[in-house]
């Protein structure tokens, strides 16, 4: 497949229900944990959505995918940033929220560049409101509420994203 | 009466978890001899907001000023100290590190021994310097923007946690639904505020966990069920006085109310009869009337420390360190910082460098 079809893929998924939503974020870093073995690079995920529309209960899921107690997992908003390591493998979750954040400056002084590792998965909250501080191959991820329901919307940018995003889309088609 | 656990006596407090750099020092973990906060909330009130110039949360630039004039109001040298009790976590790595590393480096200087504190045990401290009729065994209620917890609070150990919180904080949920109504920031004043003139019944919002037993908070699902109610509505800025009143107030019920069921069903399961709350939602109103008149029909009595003490501040860690002091317990220069960390546990206690 040439690059820029795999950055074209713009995969939409439909989520009923929460645990649906936290199914697809398990899914996801399982294929970027089997896809990596045995010397993954950093996964980034930016998520985007209104309040209410699911982005903590996706990264429960990424949790999960990890082998990390997803009841562990709570809102980041107001410490800004969590950190959970993953039981035996080394690999770690870090939980970002840019929710309270008012200007690029301050990521800075939060330590969210140290954030971005070989071997974590990164998840953003609100990633879109500071687009140009988050690294340019990033997985990006839009929660839309339909009523009870949501809409994933799903897009790669760059290539190493497109490879895992190609991968969880394979693993949700089987 | 047993007698009173050892105190150290003059301790410094440093706290930088999240937001607030805060120093002070408490002699023999009661007596308050000074209180330094500097606060993004009181820089970014009178903005009506945040302002992004002043929001860098760059502690580094205050420490030094913070913990001098905590010092000066004392009037004392770092060398005349007991001791210095520091946040090791929970709370953000990158904020928690300037306050330990400017501890670790005073505590060298005047050759004075270091202790960690843990933020929430710091919290619980607080009601104990604040209401000196409370004493272990009691129920600990940390409700504030990052935390939503029950704690089994003892004498001689660590408090033990009950139940948090599996998603939001309860003060989180406040702020998110004061931006969603389009009120003024802090949110849990802003929204208690509107919801004075509101009818708390006028939307049955979903009680959350109501049908679960445990300990355990939620208030994701809450959130999400205002932020649909307004949407139905068409949104905050097509919204009537009146309804994001009811609104407000209606919320507000459902917040108070699943804090108030775990509350009263872990005082009855731990057999308690005092219950101090702290953390920044302390002061919302509604809480504490509802929970007094409980106590009144229940049998138990609330105690909640005054708002200075309630938001994040140094004077509770202080308090907390001079109890860990005076059991001899102390941290080497090594100490590392940690972002989450359950109460009563201490993964800084021989953390590498």
């Amino acid at each position: 497949m040439e690059d820029s079809e795999i950055l074209d893929q713009r995969p939409c998924f439909h989520s009923p229900e929460p645990e649906a939503t936290r199914r697809y974020g398990e899914g996801l870093a399982r294929v970027w944990r089997e896809m990596n073995a045995p010397g993954p690079g950093g996964l980034v995920v930016s998520l985007r959505g209104d309040l209410g529309a699911g982005k903590t209960v996706f990264v429960k899921g990424l949790a999960r995918g990890l082998g990390i107690d997803e009841s562990l997992v709570s809102s980041p908003t107001f410490v800004l940033a969590n950190q959970y390591a993953s039981p035996g493998e080394g690999l770690s979750l870090h939980h970002v929220d840019f929710y309270r954040l008012e200007s690029p400056d301050e990521l800075e002084s939060m330590g969210f560049f140290d954030l971005i590792a070989p071997r974590a998965i990164l998840a953003v909250e609100w990633g879109p409101k500071f687009p140009g501080e988050l690294p340019s191959d990033r997985l990006e991820l839009e929660l839309e509420a339909d009523g009870g329901s949501r809409l994933l919307r799903a897009e790669a940018r760059g290539p190493e994203a497109a490879r895992i995003l190609a991968g969880w889309s394979a693993s949700l088609a089987e | 009466m047993k007698p009173a656990a050892p105190v150290a006596g003059l301790v410094l407090g440093i706290e930088s978890s999240c937001d607030e750099m805060a120093a002070a020092v408490v002699r023999s973990g009661r007596e308050v001899l000074s209180n330094v906060v500097a606060s993004q909330n009181e820089v970014h009130a009178p903005y009506g907001g945040v302002v992004p110039e002043l929001a860098s949360r760059d502690h580094a630039r205050v420490v030094s000023g913070v913990v001098e004039a905590a010092l000066a109001q004392a009037d004392l040298a770092p060398e005349a100290l007991d001791g210095i009790a520091v946040t090791a976590g929970p709370g953000l790595v990158g904020s928690l590190l300037v306050g330990l590393s400017f501890a670790k480096a005073l505590a060298y200087r005047a050759g004075r021994p270091l202790v960690a504190v843990h933020h929430l045990a710091g919290h619980l401290a607080a009601a104990e310097l604040a209401d000196e009729t409370l004493a272990p065994p009691y129920l600990g209620l940390v409700v504030s923007g990052g935390h939503t917890a029950l704690y089994r609070v003892e004498a001689e150990t660590e408090p033990g946690l009950l139940g948090q919180t599996l998603d939001d904080a309860v003060g989180e949920a406040f702020d998110k639904v004061a931006k969603l109504l389009g009120l003024g920031f802090p949110g849990g004043p802003a929204v208690s505020r509107a919801a004075e003139a509101g009818d708390p019944k006028a939307v049955n919002f979903p009680r959350p966990m109501a049908k679960k037993g445990g300990l355990d908070f939620s208030y994701s699902g809450l959130k999400t069920a205002v932020a649909l109610e307004v949407q139905r509505r068409g949104g905050a800025e097509a919204m009537c006085q009146g309804e994001v009143a009811d609104v407000a107030a209606s919320f507000e019920a459902a917040a108070v109310e699943s804090l108030l069921v775990r509350a009263r069903r872990a005082l009855s399961a731990e057999g308690l009869h005092r219950i101090a709350v702290v953390g920044g939602v302390a002061a919302n109103r509604r809480l504490r009337a509802e929970l007094a008149a409980a106590g009144e029909r229940d049998g138990f009595s609330p105690s909640f420390p005054p708002i200075a003490l309630c938001t994040d501040n140094a004077v509770m860690i202080a308090a907390a360190g001079a109890r860990l002091l005076g059991r001899g317990e102390s941290d080497g220069l090594s100490l590392g910082a940690f972002s989450r960390v359950p109460v009563g546990e201490a993964p800084w206690r021989g953390a590498p460098a």
